[in-house]
């Protein structure tokens, strides 16, 4: 309490001198983790995983907080020049130092595969999702599918050495052996600890999971109706998981990798920003937030799925409707940028 | 829409008669040639800024910060001669640096495309007593919107000189030098002033909230201001018994800065050469001609990178009209496109070296002094 009223105090005193800039913002020239306005990170130590996978090791500055197993966090990098976020699974076991385990499918993900190295800035959000482990699950059953696999194995790395002796069956789908990520990892985990079973699914030589109830999960895992279910992956994966356990009358936990999208049957529609008063085209197959930033203007985004709701914004005529879904919304009210297009012209107060 | 140039008069004809006829005459089409050549400037510096660009403002904001901390840590044993000749030197560049290169250009928003809250528009203040929000106001709109119009744009003379012939005469207008002389020096107060647009309040046009509102605003800024400088630092410097002499260098420094703004900035549209216009002139104005009024209106400075840069680019002041929001550190490589379309549609380029150019704003001042 004492020490943080002296900081206090402190830090008042120096701002006199620093006023109008912010104390941090000189000490910045000497100490890359300060910032008077973001959480920074400072790169590590970076990992492959798989040809196009790679795992990033980071130091976090001033204002983050320690991960509970299965989060994520918006982080921002650079991207020649211009500060992008995405939203990426945190890999680490809890407790330990951050990581994020990067699959490279689009251009931020791709730069932070191939660009980054120890010393790269990365500015970062805190850590938050629901897709984390109940206090005292039973024995629980992991459905992944590719990179779908990183909040669990921050999860398997927590609970296994916590609880040796907790049930754990991973049915973990990837292409290959080669794509595999953590393939050695979870077998040697699985080794140590007896109580987790792996099941390795190579789609390219078993085809795609059979979800149905007579398929290959009651054959993987036959008491699967009794277990903690999670799921994590493409959205289309985990949505054949929930109906499976939904048959049961239970259901599984999801963590959605991306979002399944149904092109507009209208075509192209129009947004109108009211404050500059511009109409941007959007054509059916893009999100209103996409077609905003192809256009070069910047919109608040976060996780581009439809989950985080950071990239609210208020609509004022018109209506949109959900790419998942089709649903229309004409009530004036906020939408999400990111996972609607017009319908097929919408007014927005930005 | 396209509205010709046949109303507007040159500066230097307007002694003569009110009424010439513009030696241009751009023909609509003309004025849509424009429109598209420059419009193809900006598009390719939008689309060509990136990571270098990014790396030079961080570095520039690494170097002012260097020397600020460089100036005030010198300031501390400022009773040695040495010290305090670089402590006045680090800070009088550090604050130019800080209000030009930086600060201005990045209230204009010039680096707002790189979506980093750090070094952005609607986050930045400067360390200048006007505050960056009342002077976005003044400036961003007012002044680049309505550029030289007299009337319009109140940068045209600051309310307090008479800085065009169109401007009626007045008495107090006998005062021109000494008030510009007087203005130079303490730079910075006067445009806090000017912000606050107590004449547009006398005049009904601004609210007594939104004065007061400004005003207090103002006076907030200049106590920390003052404080940091005259009082907080000279009393840290007090201990090494450097007080007074850090006083004195506070005071040089900011006087410096205030000197060299004042300069510059009345280079930007007060020599010969660069034109006015009338509200006449403005109206249904197409955005081909609105580019041809800010070429028309501006003068750049002539001289080596180092002055360019000590301007904060602003000795570009033509590329900078036309483009105010292209990251300032372009100017340099666009200055040739533009001068070359300017050539070609007969635009004056004006430009000269800075002693020219300050000479013939200086001479302005006097001229119009008299009626």
């Amino acid at each position: 309490m004492k020490k943080n009223r002296a900081r206090k105090v402190l830090k008042f005193a120096v701002s006199q001198l620093t006023y109008p800039r912010d104390p941090k913002d000189f000490l910045q020239v000497f100490h890359n983790l300060a910032s008077a306005r973001y959480t920074r990170g400072v790169v590590s130590r970076v990992v492959r995983e798989t040809s196009d996978t790679a795992t990033i090791y980071f130091r976090a500055g001033d204002g983050w907080t320690p991960h509970v197993a299965g989060q994520w966090a918006r982080i921002g990098v650079s991207l020649n020049g211009k500060r992008v976020w995405r939203p990426f699974s945190i890999s680490a076991a809890e407790g330990h130092d951050p990581s994020i385990t990067v699959k490279a499918n689009g251009e931020v993900s791709q730069n932070l595969v191939h660009e980054a190295t120890p010393g790269t800035l990365l500015y970062l959000e805190e850590p938050s999702g629901q897709f984390v482990l109940d206090e005292t699950p039973a024995s629980i059953l992991f459905i992944v599918a590719g990179s779908g696999i990183t909040p669990v194995m921050s999860m398997l790395r927590t609970l296994m050495p916590r609880r040796p002796d907790h049930d754990v069956v991973l049915i973990y789908s990837s292409r290959s052996p080669q794509d595999c990520i953590f393939h050695d990892e979870i077998l040697e985990l699985a080794d140590q600890f007896p109580g987790l079973k792996p099941k390795f699914w190579f789609s390219r030589e078993d085809g795609r999971i059979d979800f149905s109830e007579t398929g290959d999960v009651p054959r993987l895992c036959p008491d699967y109706q009794d277990r903690e279910m999670y799921s994590s992956g493409p959205d289309a994966f985990v949505s054949r998981v929930q109906e499976l356990a939904v048959l049961h009358g239970g259901e599984s936990r999801v963590e959605r990798f991306d979002v399944t999208r149904r092109t507009s049957a209208s075509g192209n529609g129009e947004v109108y920003f009211s404050r500059s008063d511009e109409t941007l085209e959007v054509t059916g197959v893009d999100s209103i937030l996409e077609a905003a930033e192809n256009s070069g203007r910047q919109l608040p985004h976060g996780c581009r799925i439809g989950i985080c709701r950071s990239c609210l914004v208020p609509m004022t005529d018109g209506q949109v409707s959900d790419i998942r879904t089709g649903d229309v919304t004409q009530d004036p009210g906020l939408v999400q940028t990111c996972i609607t297009r017009p319908a097929p012209w919408v007014a927005l107060d930005i | 829409m396209a509205a010709t140039l046949e109303e507007h008069t040159p500066t230097f004809e307007i002694e003569r008669a009110r009424r010439t006829p513009n030696p241009l005459n751009l023909t609509e089409e003309q004025l849509i040639e424009l429109e598209v050549k420059f419009d193809a400037i900006r598009d390719d510096i939008t689309a060509k800024r990136g990571a270098s660009d990014a790396r030079y403002i961080g570095r520039v904001i690494k170097a002012q910060r260097s020397l600020e901390m460089v100036g005030r840590a010198a300031m501390l044993f400022s009773k040695h001669k040495p010290l305090w000749l670089l402590g006045v030197g680090c800070l009088a560049g550090g604050k130019i640096l800080e209000n030009m290169e930086i600060g201005h250009n990045v209230l204009h928003g010039q680096w707002d495309w790189m979506n980093d809250m750090e070094i952005h528009s609607t986050t930045w203040e400067w360390d200048f007593v006007a505050p960056s929000s009342g002077w976005q106001r003044t400036h961003n709109e007012t002044h680049h919107t309505w550029t030289n119009v007299v009337g319009k744009d109140r940068d045209v003379g600051y309310n307090v000189l008479r800085m065009d012939p169109s401007q009626p005469w007045r008495p107090i207008n006998l005062l021109n030098p000494v008030i510009n002389a007087g203005l130079a020096p303490m730079f910075e107060w006067g445009i806090a002033i000017y912000d606050i647009e107590f004449d547009e309040y006398l005049a009904g046009a601004k609210s007594k909230e939104a004065t007061l509102r400004d005003f207090k605003r103002v006076m907030k800024k200049f106590g920390r201001q003052s404080a940091k400088d005259f009082v907080l630092s000279p009393l840290l410097a007090s201990l090494t018994g450097s007080a007074k002499s850090s006083i004195k260098g506070y005071v040089a420094a900011n006087v410096i800065r205030n000197l060299w703004a004042h300069a510059v900035i009345f280079c930007g549209h007060f020599p010969d050469g660069a034109e006015t216009f009338t509200e006449e002139d403005i109206e249904n104005e197409s955005r081909g001609h609105w580019y041809l009024r800010q070429a028309m209106g501006s003068a750049n400075i002539d001289g080596s990178k180092a002055m360019h840069f000590m301007s904060g680019n602003l000795s570009f002041q033509i590329e900078h009209h036309l483009f105010p929001d292209l990251p300032s550190n372009r100017m340099a490589e666009i200055a040739p496109r533009v001068k070359a379309i300017c050539e070609e549609y007969g635009i004056p380029y004006t430009s000269g070296p800075l002693p020219k150019q300050v000479l013939e704003a200086w001479r302005k001042v006097f001229r119009l002094a008299l009626p």
